[in-house]
């Protein structure tokens, strides 16, 4: 439907920037408006990323599950610390909705959480290169929410 | 707070000083205003005056229980309000703390009533040499703090370590526990920090002190080149002081440079008596991002959940600890490297 969510919040930045903070006195009003800025850039933002981000998300966090799978297959120092730990990350659907896409995310995250928490201090090649596996999903990650949140609101 | 409680503290802060201000008359209450200044709790300033005698100054500042981002088991209003209290009269210059109120009656929490001190707060601005005055000021301050007997000042309440392993044991077991209670989903890079600091943790720590917890620029007010109010005692700890050093080290770098932060450290060394201990620094940098991360967490839970949904409480949450998670994912990634 036209206009479109994001259209719609760029109306309500529009009239806060131009009608309501020049009117504001009190520096903690101007504080919270403010806030309010950056709470509506924010949503802008996820209405038009968060989708496509929570996809790359979740094909990330399958990724370093289809590879402590593998680790764990090769014996050596994580074959006993990850033992206990369900790997298998479950089916999806072709085209999931937001809702499917953050229950399947939060079950995904637990699971490699769970490898973080128990991953051995003494490493062998397989634990090392595993552990490097995690680390750079780790940084993808903290770059795909900073696109969300790491925002000019203007 | 709630709006009407809001609306009503001119009312509020009248009837509070009547009671408690027993040789006062006519009290009357002005310039009531929102402090915009802090980001955990919710403060206003305001001017009192009264006919007859007081023992309290009249300008003054009510600060609200209430909190974006901690919990009472971690940073309680009343153990800030003991703190003050035990630092009135010590070289830490601290604002009078008059009154820790308990009784809902009055604005529905708890809440206390202080002195409000006159200074500045934008450090960042100030050209470069009173900037150096005004932190070898502090480093001044926070030597003598570290020299204090916080079991005789009464403030073993805090939690003292039994050594000095045990000193950042207590802080990581602490903020590992808040951690999992305020999660709302799993954050890998917060358990890989956690298990980078059970890795790393200091055992050698000379004197354990009374630490600050977040110091330096921003937690203190200054007139001209002098600090003359140390504000936030929030976090304040019994533990390790190369922890309240490290802070100090990343907060002021960025903003002074190198040359300036090493002699301070130095400095601080010499006044205190307390041998400098690097490796203990960088852990506590490491620490005190796991722990800023981890009081914003609490700020998103309490949005979340409806507990606070407010937007100072959801800007706090999400945009204030991006700088926290970076630096975290940049050190487990450079100490597997």
């Amino acid at each position: 439907m036209r206009p479109t969510p994001a259209e719609i919040v760029e109306g309500l930045q529009y009239n806060l920037r131009a009608d309501l903070i020049p009117e504001l006195q009190s520096p903690w009003a101007k504080r919270i408006a403010g806030n309010m800025l950056w709470a509506l850039e924010h949503l802008k933002q996820r209405l038009e990323e968060e989708h496509a981000l929570a996809v790359d998300e979740n094909a990330d966090l399958r990724g370093v599950l289809a590879a402590a799978t593998t680790a764990r297959a090769e014996g050596g120092t994580l074959a006993d610390a990850l033992a206990s730990i369900d790997l298998a990350p479950g089916d999806t659907r072709e085209w999931p909705a937001a809702e499917e896409l953050t229950a399947e995310n939060a079950r995904l995250r637990t699971l490699v959480d769970a490898i973080v928490e128990a991953f051995p201090a003494e490493r062998d090649d397989a634990a090392e290169a595993l552990w490097r596996e995690i680390l750079g999903y780790i940084a993808r990650q903290t770059e795909r929410d900073g696109a969300l949140i790491e925002i000019n609101p203007g | 707070m709630e709006p009407d409680t809001i609306e009503r503290l001119p009312e509020i802060l009248r009837a509070y000083l009547s009671e408690h201000l027993p040789d006062a008359r006519n009290v009357s209450i002005h310039n009531v205003s929102r402090s915009p200044g802090g980001n955990s709790r919710s403060m206003w300033f305001f001017d009192a005056d009264w006919e007859g005698e007081a023992p309290i100054a009249k300008r003054l500042m009510f600060r609200a229980n209430e909190s974006t981002c901690f919990r009472d088991e971690e940073a309680s209003l009343e153990k800030e309000y003991r703190v003050f209290r035990a630092l009135q009269d010590t070289p830490v210059p601290v604002p009078a703390n008059y009154w820790y109120e308990r009784d809902p009656c009055w604005a529905g929490e708890d809440f206390v009533i202080r002195e409000r001190v006159e200074g500045d707060t934008n450090f960042r601005d100030l050209p470069a040499a009173s900037q150096q005055a005004i932190l070898d000021h502090f480093v001044e301050i926070l030597a003598a703090q570290h020299n204090l007997d916080w079991e005789a000042m009464g403030l073993s309440f805090l939690g003292a370590p039994k050594d000095g392993p045990e000193c950042a044991r207590m802080v990581v077991e602490r903020w590992e526990r808040a951690t999992k209670r305020e999660l709302l989903e799993p954050q890998p890079v917060m358990t890989a920090t956690m298990a980078w600091l059970k890795r790393n943790l200091p055992t050698e720590v000379d004197r354990i002190v009374l630490g600050q917890g977040q110091v330096g620029p921003g937690q203190v007010l200054f007139r001209g080149d002098r600090v003359v109010a140390s504000l936030d005692w929030e976090s304040a700890f019994i533990g390790d002081p190369m922890s309240d050093l490290a802070y100090l080290d990343f907060m002021v770098r960025p903003l002074v440079g190198d040359e300036v932060v090493e002699g301070l450290i130095t400095r601080y060394g010499e006044l205190s008596g307390i041998p400098i201990r690097r490796d203990n620094m960088r852990f506590y940098t490491v620490f005190q991002s796991y722990w800023a991360v981890s009081a914003c967490l609490a700020a998103v839970n309490r949005f979340a959940t409806g507990e606070m949904r407010k937007t100072q409480t959801l800007v706090l949450g999400m945009a204030a600890p991006r700088s926290f998670l970076r630096r975290m994912e940049r050190i487990v990634r450079e100490d597997a490297a």
